[in-house]
């Protein structure tokens, strides 16, 4: 859910470190005025004035903390493009646009007893702050017990592009690994090793993250099709706005009165029963 | 029509207004085209519908839009609390559709003109159909006009060869201000994949990579009509602003740029008055149609 307007700020870049090969982490200062993230939320990157790249790029937020004087957001991401890679060139200190947070973040079933993410390469950057949101929210409620609750399935095509594993192993109480090539934990996609478990989870008792590749989210969608388990993804399109004008991040959906919806103000985070899932 | 300045938002570019309202004070702009609106909601085109290419981007919609009705059920008492003339852009895949859009807008509270949409490029029906041909573009125009109350401009597209000839036709057919360019019509290619970047296979191209051909036909309009003409195509910036200006726009909107930055509007009003007194100009309009031989 959205809680807060959006507000548009220049930001400099803290840090900008290669965490794995093409993968980026880069944490960026901003006024600690900056609202507070849900996370599931986004925000609009520009990292150059000028005209080439022209349009921002959306980045789902992958951490957030203020401090006294300022804020640090931290986006997680692969270098796929001319904004991306001028993004990963960035020093520190590099000014920075930014607009957000934006769209529809993850629902927070706090209640649940099981809490599981699943992330496909990149789509570990959502669903991290989501991990580590639930368990200061743990914290804070001081329920007692594990501090960490989350079950996070992970896959990659190889355990050395495994995206973030340490930061997953920091903030979730299990996380079981998949690799295509078998380098690292089960040989095989992340959706037939989490296939293999599913049974095991009550659907009364558990909510379901995913964020990935398409093939994956379509994969999923198709193995919850005979389940009731509340299960949300966030995806990824192309944007050029991210405030819902440009209509350009249309993601096909069904039951409801409209054929398409806004990745960027109705998502990025849908139910997956609503999404059409075409190949 | 008297503007408090010069700049308008280019349909599509914009949403309904109420997108920007976090960024942008809707009260400081000239004037708000709202996204086009057809006789019935329409869902658009099936997505990948945007991508960039060098200092532009390619769009196919394929004119989404919540439909005239909802429009002014539902957009436009947001908009009623500005001071901000709201022009409705308006589009029909028959002539008797527009009329019927231009119908439901008369005597609709808070809009103040029409923009014809004869230009979109990314629907299978209406929109570049009439604008590429000037027998067309004329009925169009005249029969929007006779049951209109409102003043009309005619939006042109570029993909013609001779657009003059089409601001002529439009002209003599009852226009009353012409706004130009719509997009160019393109295409990008994911060389990997071999496939279009865009579902639709094409495009329509925007952002500051079409100014120079936007000016240029705005430049060759100009010298053709009589009634005022709106310069569209690749601003993003007060100085891109004032090139139309001095070529003879009277007024201009800003499209692409809204999407690069939701305070642009703001930052090029903020510029043109810097430009004003940097060289002693006492009113805006004072420029228009001052270049110089």
């Amino acid at each position: 859910m959205a809680v807060t307007e959006p507000v548009m700020m220049t930001g400099r870049v803290a840090t900008n470190r290669e965490v794995a090969a093409g993968q980026f982490l880069t944490s960026i200062k901003v006024a600690a005025t900056f609202p507070a993230p849900v996370p599931g939320q986004f925000v609009m990157l520009k990292a150059a004035p000028g005209f080439d790249p022209l349009l921002g790029r959306p980045f789902s937020i992958h951490s957030f903390a203020r401090g006294a004087d300022q804020a640090v957001l931290e986006i997680f991401y692969r270098v796929v493009g001319k904004g991306t890679g001028l993004l990963a060139s960035l020093l520190p200190e590099a000014m920075v646009n930014i607009v957000g947070p934006l769209g529809q973040g993850f629902r927070i079933l706090a209640e649940r007893k099981n809490v599981v993410i699943i992330a496909g390469g990149m789509g570990v950057a959502p669903l991290a702050f989501l991990a580590r949101h639930l368990n200061l929210t743990r914290q804070a409620e001081n329920r007692g017990g594990e501090d960490r609750l989350v079950i996070c399935y992970a896959g990659a095509a190889t355990l050395a592009c495994l995206a973030g594993l340490e930061t997953l192993k920091a903030c979730c109480a299990d996380v079981r690994i998949s690799t295509d090539d078998g380098s690292g934990g089960f040989h095989g996609n992340v959706i037939d090793l989490f296939r293999r478990d599913l049974p095991s989870y009550n659907p009364d008792d558990t909510a379901l993250y995913a964020c990935g590749p398409v093939p994956m989210l379509r994969g999923l969608a198709e193995i919850m099709g005979g389940s009731d388990i509340f299960c949300q993804v966030s995806l990824e399109e192309r944007m050029a706005c991210g405030l819902g004008a440009c209509l350009g991040c249309a993601v096909a959906v069904q039951g409801g009165k409209r054929a398409y919806q806004r990745a960027c103000q109705d998502g990025p985070v849908f139910n997956i029963r609503d999404v059409v899932w075409r190949c | 029509m008297k503007l408090k300045n010069p700049l308008m938002t280019a349909s599509g570019t914009f949403g309904y207004g109420a997108e920007y309202a976090a960024f942008t004070d809707l009260n400081s702009l000239g004037a708000l085209i709202v996204k086009g609106l057809s006789l019935k909601p329409r869902s658009g085109n099936p997505p990948p519908r945007i991508m960039e290419t060098a200092a532009g981007m390619l769009n196919a919609i394929g004119l989404e839009n919540v439909g005239v009705e909802a429009f002014i059920a539902e957009k436009l008492p947001f908009l009623r609390d500005f001071d901000v003339p709201v022009i409705a852009n308006i589009f029909g895949e028959t002539v008797e559709e527009y009329q019927q859009v231009a119908e439901l807008l008369n005597g609709a509270r808070g809009v103040c003109a029409l923009e014809l949409n004869i230009s979109c490029p990314n629907v299978k029906k209406g929109g570049v159909a009439f604008g590429a041909d000037p027998v067309l573009a004329a009925e169009v125009t005249a029969k929007v006009k006779a049951v209109s109350s409102l003043p009309l401009i005619v939006k042109l597209t570029p993909n013609v060869t001779d657009i003059a000839l089409m601001a002529q036709s439009v002209e003599a057919a009852g226009a009353d201000v012409l706004s130009l360019i719509n997009t160019i019509t393109g295409m990008s290619v994911d060389a990997e994949r071999r496939i279009p970047h865009l579902k639709n296979v094409t495009g329509g191209l925007s952002g500051p990579a079409i100014k120079p051909i936007a000016l240029r036909m705005v430049w060759q309009v100009v010298q053709k009509v009589s009634i005022p003409v709106i310069g569209i195509g690749g601003i993003a910036t007060a100085s891109d602003v004032l090139e139309f200006l001095i070529v003879g726009a009277r007024a201009v909107q800003i499209g692409t740029a809204n999407f690069v930055n939701p305070g642009a509007m703001t930052d090029i009003l903020a510029g043109l008055e810097s430009y004003l007194v940097r060289h002693n100009v006492a009113e805006i309009g004072d420029l228009i149609g001052t270049l110089k031989a």
